[in-house]
């Protein structure tokens, strides 16, 4: 069944089009990767079916609703929860309380089974353990990057979207951070995920799409992307990285 | 609207323009009465309201007590003509210099205050002026105000008449809008919205943020004061009912629904909320409604101002780059390689309460090297970056650099002795556009071209150049991708020509073609004899580019030494690397 269905996305920020004509399908359950240089719209994409993008045209349908026009809140009810670039962590709140925030969506959810979701968050990152009664602010970059992937997976989403999860992250957590991307998916949650480690992200996606300029230049499967010559020059890292 | 300031003769022939239009429209203006007030009133509030552009709309610092600036420039022109007898530009002068001296003590309370709480200071200031001049009665005549406040003389020029004063105020106003407009393309200008935008990276980038700071307070009350005593002409009378708390938020009402980040916005912003009470006079009880709603709804719609909204839509036109500037080389000043130590750092320790984040760490730094620091998150590397520049104190230790023991010096000392460094979470001056933002770290001083500005131009581009980004100069640097904005910093950087680039996670954010030409970047800067200390956590960029690796863990120096013996280390491997190197690109 297809989960998220995007046709034709235009997304605008002052006089520059960011995406100009985006079209790409999430079938349930699937990881799907959204890789692509620096300025290519990936972002924009995720932050375009959050709802955070005021001037977006076209079609993104979620479970066979139109969803474009909605207000962020109502999205996030209809089950997709977005784990944004660049760690958005309450400073003054403990690990605790800013990965009990995502469940907030939650409705008519018990405080005992938060709490128990919240456990196993913080058993699933075990640097977390350590540091739940520990400030925001406090935490280094990686681990600011840890809590907030926590806090998006507590929304218990039908459709996470993950931008760029590794970012700044030690090769340890990121290895951690994938297993539990597949993880998550084993749980039946469909995964969205935009990524510039395209081996780590190719490594777990079923599929993936290239972006290039605010427009489709591929997609496929993984070993299609990696074997297109294309691709591995512009933005796997060419030969030299494979060597 | 130019970001370059080379031109020496920018806006000139408009300020002569305005000039002339000035002593015109002055002989149109009535000599006396109602209409000749309003106008000599929006003049002289003009002149203090563009005091505010400069401390709020460049520098970003608060400040409520404009009133009280321009109630000293006032009475300064009050007391020293009726009461000393001085002539009108020396009492004029005096209380200028008055203003200038409290705006600078004014200044001092941002050295540890910002935001809510330095606006609080500044009320107090403004709270104790009022009161001073209503109860030093001896010297301030009190309640009852100064009267028959002379006009100027001199030369034989008289300015009795309305015609000629209003002509005095006029030119004062086009030349204090100049001036002031001048002034954001300046270094000094630049340095302030740097201060505004990032106050950490501006110090970073070899900006005296505290005297940068403490200046713009000084020069937005010489303005303050020089509008007040052209009031205190204006109306023959003054007092200090005139100078208090309402007044200084009408000053900043003015400013910010102009456009409090430029002086014309400031000119707008006071003629209108000066003549709309007079427009709306014929709605007689409801007037005031009307006024205090207009304001609201322009406050709502245009967050910039009036003058923002029109400056916006200026910017969008594409502006032409400067092809034609030849590129100033890069790098001038930098050593050949040796075995010199650059950067030697001894038992560096910093403690956040009970938390050891550096617990005495070595490193030495050899020139012309690459050398890496790795480390899981948490480990303590940010912080030994933030101490090695400055913005920490280290709890112990010894930090040298260049020879020059550096271990209490302030940031800005830091880069200005060369030594530059990015931020893991990026810190771009986001109110400037990339050229702007590099040409601040062009102007560091100790820099070979500062003072020379169109060298200072040519060496920004020469940066943006360097990291291909030269097409994207006129852009504003928040509307770039993240990428993009690390690569601005580097720029930033490298302008400053520094000894050692301190470069904290350059590629995280990048795609790994981007990452590979970051590597072949950095190659390019150490062929250039520059010294690099890097943190990432991407092995690939560390072991292509890096020389020595120091791995560090809970604050701790774990391992040390050449790529192929570090990131073999089984310590390293179980804390850190998680799984041996080159297996992870089997899978490709």
């Amino acid at each position: 069944m297809k989960l998220l269905e995007i046709s034709g996305l235009v997304a605008r920020y002052g006089a520059a089009d960011v995406l100009k004509g985006l079209d790409i399908t999430v079938e349930e359950g699937e990881i799907v990767t959204l890789l692509g240089s620096n300025g290519a719209g990936k972002s924009t994409t995720l932050r375009a079916i959050s709802g955070l993008v005021p001037n977006v045209s076209g079609n993104i349908s979620f479970a066979g609703k139109p969803i474009l026009g909605l207000k962020p809140e109502a999205i996030v009810r209809l089950g997709i929860s977005h784990v944004p670039e660049g760690r958005r962590i309450f400073p003054g709140l403990t690990v605790r309380d800013n990965i009990l925030l995502g469940g907030s969506n939650r409705k008519g959810v018990s405080r005992r089974t938060l709490e128990a979701d919240a456990d196993e968050m913080l058993g699933f990152f075990t640097d977390l353990g350590r540091l739940q009664h520990a400030l925001g602010w406090t935490l280094s970059g990686g681990q600011l990057q840890m809590v907030a992937v926590a806090r998006g997976l507590m929304a218990r989403p039908r459709l996470l979207l993950l931008d760029e999860p590794s970012l700044g992250l030690a090769p340890l957590i990121v290895q951690q951070v994938f297993r539990i991307v597949a993880d998550i998916r084993a749980r039946g949650t469909t995964v969205l995920l935009v990524e510039q480690n395209a081996h780590m992200a190719l490594s777990v996606a079923d599929r993936g799409y290239v972006l290039e300029t605010g427009h489709l230049l591929v997609q496929g499967a993984p070993a299609d992307l990696w074997s297109n010559p294309q691709v591995r020059a512009a933005y796997l890292g060419g030969l030299a990285a494979a060597s | 609207m130019g970001a370059l300031s080379a031109n020496p003769w920018r806006g000139v022939p408009a300020l002569a323009g305005a000039i002339l239009l000035a002593i015109v429209l002055c002989f149109a203006a009535p000599d006396q009465g109602y209409f000749l007030n309003i106008i000599l009133q929006a003049c002289t509030y003009a002149i203090a309201v563009t005091g505010l552009v400069v401390v709020l709309g460049y520098c970003g610092q608060i400040s409520i007590a404009q009133a009280a600036f321009f109630g000293i420039g006032a009475y300064g022109v009050g007391i020293g003509s009726v009461d000393f007898g001085l002539n009108f530009f020396a009492a004029l002068a005096i209380g200028v210099a008055i203003a200038f001296v409290l705006g600078l003590i004014l200044g001092l309370g941002s050295l540890r205050l910002g935001g809510h709480y330095l606006a609080m200071v500044t009320i107090s200031f403004q709270q104790i002026l009022t009161q001073v001049l209503t109860n030093w009665i001896s010297f301030t005549h009190g309640p009852d105000g100064v009267r028959n406040i002379p006009r100027p003389h001199i030369f034989g020029l008289s300015f009795e008449s309305g015609h000629a004063y209003l002509g005095l105020c006029l030119v004062i106003m086009a030349l204090t809008a100049f001036t002031i407009w001048r002034l954001k393309a300046s270094r000094l200008g630049r340095a302030m919205q740097a201060v505004r935008d990032n106050e950490l990276a501006a110090g970073a980038s070899g900006i005296d943020t505290f005297g940068t700071k403490v200046l713009a307070f000084g020069i937005s009350a010489v303005l303050g004061g020089i509008g007040g005593g052209l009031f205190a002409g204006s109306f023959r009378y003054i007092s200090p009912d005139q100078f208090g708390f309402p007044e200084s938020i009408v000053l900043l009402t003015m400013a910010l629904l102009g456009g409090v980040e430029s002086p014309f916005g400031a000119l707008i912003g006071t003629l209108l909320l000066v003549l709309l009470p007079e427009w709306l006079r014929f709605l007689r009880q409801v007037y005031l409604a009307v006024y205090g709603a207009a304001v609201i709804l322009i406050m709502v719609f245009l967050p910039d101002g009036l003058w923002g909204f029109v400056d916006e839509r200026v910017r969008r036109r594409a502006r032409p780059i400067e092809h034609a500037v030849p590129p100033l080389p890069l790098l001038s000043q930098t050593a050949a390689p040796s075995n010199e130590l650059v950067l030697a750092v001894e038992g560096l320790a910093k403690h956040f309460g009970g938390l050891r984040a550096l617990d005495g760490v070595d490193l030495a730094v050899r020139r012309g090297s690459v050398h890496a620091l790795i480390g899981p998150n948490g480990s303590g590397k940010s912080t030994f970056i933030n101490v090695v520049t400055g913005l920490y104190r280290p709890t112990a230790g010894r930090i040298t650099f260049a020879g020059q023991d550096i271990t209490h010096l302030p940031p800005h000392k830091r880069n200005r002795a060369g030594l530059a460094r990015t931020f893991q979470n990026i810190r771009v001056f986001r109110g400037m556009t990339v050229l702007e933002n590099v040409m601040v770290g062009a102007e560091r001083r100790g820099n070979d071209i500062t003072g020379h500005p169109a060298a200072v131009v040519q060496r920004a581009l020469a940066a943006l150049d360097f990291v291909e980004m030269r097409e994207d100069a006129h852009r504003l640097v928040g509307t770039l991708s993240y990428g993009h904005q690390r690569y601005v910093e580097i720029a930033r950087a490298l302008a400053g020509s520094p000894e050692t680039l301190l470069l904290d996670e350059p590629a995280a954010g990048l795609n790994m073609t981007e990452k590979v030409e970051l590597g072949h970047l950095l190659r390019r800067l150490k062929g250039h004899g520059l010294t690099i200390l890097i943190i990432d956590h991407d092995m690939n960029l560390v072991e292509q580019v890096a020389d020595y690796i120091t791995v560090l863990n809970f604050g701790r120096r774990i391992a040390d030494g050449t790529p192929q013996d570090v990131l073999r280390n089984p310590d390293v491997i179980a804390a850190y690397l998680g799984e041996p190197r080159h297996q992870e690109e089997a899978v490709a």
